[in-house]
């Protein structure tokens, strides 16, 4: 009989240990609270090599957070959407019903108006790369991509020193386009630049004659293209097929093209250049230029961390609280440049660039 | 007005286009009288079996072609043999007919982007850099020229090949009563399989040029089917001649309807000419 004392005695003691020792684990500082990011890209299809950069990225930025004195540890995870507006839907509810992330990122102007209102009704923080200011509305959503309007300013100032006073515009029934000629038509009064023609397509048009021949009829000093790849290559095909002369600029699109060598010598506008100190960086790690989006993704993840780090590191911060922090981001200074901030809006303002495509490849003529 | 004779031969291409596609989806449709969805992606089958032999085997562009067509024609074929001709056979309704058709394209699709991935190709190598012709006034393509070349010359043997060849006229036969076909000796299950191969080979020869003037993508053929389709009803569905004159109706009034507003309207454009007909000339402007 007191041999069973014994062994409930040696258990209970063994039991008491083990609580005791699981206890104390769980105080020490590397099980603190956890921030989760997913991130929802286009990582399989023809757009793969966009989420693929940009995972790449986000990665990058966790793994140097992981290597920092951080009072949170921080998780990034990956969805898959294909760039297929409906998969973006189902992805973000998995991110936030199943892995209960507390941040949802999003590409493309598309997806990231699908997902505003999801963000909005389960208070979660939702970070766009995409340009249409209407995906920031609401308290929960932010974009992070130089917006139209610091495009479009970029684009005058070149436009006006080149003596352009009449564009032509062939565009696309796609958010992000439609907020950057909104704010082309905004601008443009009282600049001495005005648009002949405009010509707006659904995505997947393959035939563009009659919309070039119409904008040649109206005798553009040059044409503003505003597409997406595979409908930008077919445009710019058919503009030789049909003899026109007319020079071709872009706001972005060019640097989306899978064939930018189709605009070699033309000049264009593009969103923030990523920093050299992330480009050397991000080479270092995965042996490859950056490519579109990279530093966008590369931020989303900093951004957050710098957020979540003003807390006390005690508890989680709530999405609410999150979201708030976020939306007083001042000087923040990251892959897209120094001194950055969020406007009241909640767009991240960076400065749009002028490119060219030289041997193939974009390069920035001035910053 | 210096724009229209370009409009003019816009309209023409594109009238080419769905000539292509048209005059397929007509002899199916004429003959075993069922929307024959699958046919549309034979188009996109056509076009990466090209992609495959011309562009990565370095195949001959002739031979690339040839075999391109034959396989839009076999694949047609098995997919009648193997899905509609049972189904036939145990006299299953319209909708179920349709529902496999769907099936039938949704598959070889995703098997296409299976294969190749869902990226936009080209299957030219001169892109942008083709001999031009000029055509009233206006600027065509080599390969559009082609396109429309081909139109017409199907357009040409195949009503010659209905109305004189005894094949065409056991393909009318059977068009016009299976049942009285098979009475009288005409082997039906063979002559629609032949419908299905030559009509699946138009498709894949649409989907190569097409793949040609602008590149291939796997869900390019719901676009084509859907205007080879309005294209039939304008014109006739069923009817050979009716297909074309519905193809070139439906290029005039997409170009010229954008004339003077966006090209975003193009589609909406289309299909309200084809509800205009369903409401007020089901039977399109030429009777089968």
């Amino acid at each position: 009989m007191k041999n069973i004392y014994k062994v409930i005695g040696i258990v209970l003691i063994a039991l008491i240990v083990i609580v005791v020792a699981v206890n104390t684990k769980k105080a020490t500082p590397t099980d603190k609270p956890v921030v989760k990011i997913g991130f929802v890209l286009p990582l399989s299809g023809g757009a793969s090599y966009l989420g693929e950069g940009m995972r790449r990225a986000a990665e990058l930025a966790a793994k140097e957070v992981k290597a920092s004195n951080t009072k949170y540890n921080y998780e990034v995870t990956f969805e898959d959407d294909a760039f297929t507006p409906a998969k973006t839907a189902s992805a973000v509810n998995k991110l936030i019903s199943v892995d209960h992330v507390d941040v949802v990122s999003t590409v493309a102007s598309a997806a990231g108006v699908l997902t505003n209102p999801i963000a909005e009704k389960a208070k979660i923080v939702h970070i766009s790369t995409a340009s249409d200011p209407a995906i920031a509305r609401g308290e929960y959503n932010f974009t992070n991509w130089t917006p139209p309007v610091e495009e479009v300013k970029v684009f005058i100032a070149e436009a006006q020193k080149r003596g352009i006073k009449k564009i032509s515009i062939f565009g696309q029934t796609i958010s992000g386009i439609t907020a950057q000629i909104d704010e082309l038509k905004k601008q443009l009064p009282g600049t001495g630049i005005s648009i002949v023609s405009e010509d707006i397509s659904n995505f997947g048009t393959k035939d563009f004659r009659t919309a070039i021949q119409k904008a040649k009829s109206a005798n553009p000093d040059y044409f503003l293209v505003l597409m997406f790849s595979p409908e930008l290559e077919i445009l710019a095909n058919q503009i030789k097929e049909l003899n026109v002369k007319i020079p071709v600029t872009a706001i972005e699109s060019f640097e989306l093209s899978d064939n930018p060598g189709l605009y070699e010598g033309l000049w264009y506008v593009n969103a923030a250049d990523p920093t050299q100190e992330f480009a050397d960086s991000y080479f270092k790690e995965y042996g490859k230029t950056v490519s579109i989006g990279t530093p966008n993704a590369y931020d989303i993840v900093k951004m957050v961390v710098a957020t979540a780090e003003t807390f006390d590191g005690k508890t989680k911060p709530t999405t609410t609280e999150l979201a708030q922090k976020l939306a007083q981001l001042k000087g923040y200074n990251g892959a897209l440049g120094n001194n950055i901030s969020i406007g009241p809006d909640h767009v991240v303002i960076t400065k749009a660039v002028l490119r060219t495509i030289k041997d193939g490849k974009p390069t920035t003529i001035s910053q | 007005m210096d724009i229209v004779p370009q409009l003019i031969v816009n309209s023409i291409i594109a009238g080419a286009i769905y000539t292509m596609v048209a005059l397929g989806f007509n002899l199916i449709y004429g003959t075993v009288k069922f929307f024959d969805l699958g046919y549309g992606a034979l188009t996109a089958v056509g076009g990466y079996a090209v992609f495959y032999f011309y562009k990565g085997l370095g195949l001959n562009i002739f031979v690339a072609v040839i075999l391109g067509v034959i396989i839009a024609g076999l694949i047609g074929f098995i997919i009648y043999r193997f899905v509609y001709s049972p189904l036939r056979e145990r006299k299953s309704s319209g909708m179920v007919l349709l529902v496999a058709a769907l099936g039938a394209f949704t598959a070889l699709q995703a098997i296409i982007a299976i294969l190749f991935t869902s990226q936009f190709q080209t299957l030219s190598r001169s892109a942008g850099t083709e001999r031009v012709f000029n055509l009233l006034g206006g600027i065509i393509t080599e390969t559009q020229l082609i396109i429309l070349i081909c139109g017409l010359l199907i357009m040409v043997v195949m009503g010659l090949v209905l109305k004189y060849s005894l094949f065409g006229k056991a393909v009318k036969a059977v068009g016009d009563d299976e049942e009285v076909s098979k009475i009288v000796g005409i082997n039906t299950s063979k002559i629609i399989g032949w419908v299905f191969f030559i009509g699946s080979g138009i498709a894949g020869l649409a989907g190569i040029l097409v793949g040609f003037d602008t590149g291939i993508e796997p869900t390019m053929g719901l676009s084509l089917l859907l205007k080879g389709v309005i294209a039939s009803i304008i014109g006739g569905i069923g009817n050979v001649y009716g297909g074309v004159l519905g193809a070139f109706l439906l290029g005039f009034i997409e170009n010229f309807g954008i004339w003077k507003i966006s090209g975003e309207w193009k589609d909406a454009i289309a299909f309200g000419v084809l509800i205009i007909f369903l409401l007020f000339r089901p039977q399109g402007i030429l009777k089968r």
